[in-house]
């Protein structure tokens, strides 16, 4: 800080580390493991911002990055990870079937049950708000394969927590959902 | 009327997502559009509880590392 312009990309990217944070740990489940990813995304976005296109998307960009940055480094680990997530898959999903809603799993681990690229698709469209097409191009991938992985992550958490109904989903969004509709009438 | 555009073009839409992996494209409407709002609240909450924990110093300190003309060269 010498008086000179702030860097408005540092800036930027400053403000969107907690997303980058929060996508990274959707991605690969482990804290540890999402923060290094989130240190290796900021160095290599800033040793490349002069390749981004000023104007457009950062948080897509830069999601981008660390999407690629995860597969490549998956790809040297790959049977690791298969087996550790079909061996408590497996095992989740008997339960599940067993137990009813009596001691049905929460959201947070029925999302980690899910599929990599399903709970993705579900990540971007549903809680960072990207379009279709915008996630189809970071996926790379069509639109309508996003859409559909998109609801069959849905299907997926329904069948994990044995919901049926959106009155399963517990009192914060019961109350929430009266208190609108209280507040309309 | 125009129906039947309507219906041809969702039937390629349906034909594109299909072919890449949907195994069973009856599902596409299958879920209430109220289950699917839970969803999305639910996911949101959760979401949001990770963008708003406090950020470690290890990210502070790399972005001011990051900018420092030494670490440029």
């Amino acid at each position: 800080m010498s008086g000179a312009e702030p860097n408005t990309f540092q800036h930027d990217l400053a403000a969107l580390v907690p997303n980058l944070r929060a996508f990274a740990r959707s991605l690969c489940g482990n804290p540890h493991n999402a923060d290094d990813l989130v240190q290796e995304t900021m160095v290599k976005a800033w040793k490349n911002q002069a390749s981004f296109a000023q104007g457009s998307n950062l948080k897509a960009w830069l999601f981008t990055i660390l999407r690629n940055t995860y597969l490549s480094e998956r790809r040297k680990r790959k049977h690791e990870v298969e087996d550790q997530d079909g061996i408590l898959a497996s095992q989740l999903s008997v339960h599940g079937a067993q137990s009813g809603h009596m001691d049905m799993i929460d959201f947070s681990k029925a999302f980690a049950l899910l599929p990599d690229d399903q709970r993705e698709a579900l990540i971007l469209i549903g809680a960072e708000g990207f379009s279709y097409e915008e996630a189809a191009i970071m996926c790379g991938c069509a639109v309508g394969t996003i859409k559909s992985r998109v609801n069959r992550a849905r299907g997926k958490l329904c069948e994990l927590m044995g919901v049926d109904g959106a009155g399963d989903f517990g009192p914060e969004i019961a109350t929430r959902g009266r208190s609108s509709v209280a507040s309309a009438g | 009327m125009s129906d039947d555009k309507r219906q041809d073009s969702q039937m390629n839409s349906d034909e594109l997502s299909t072919s890449a992996e949907n195994k069973s494209p009856g599902n596409e409407s299958a879920m209430p559009r109220e289950l699917q709002g839970a969803i999305g609240k639910q996911l949101k909450h959760v979401y949001g509880q990770m963008l708003a924990e406090p950020l470690p110093d290890k990210f502070t300190q790399l972005l001011a590392s990051l900018s420092k003309p030494e670490s440029n060269s």
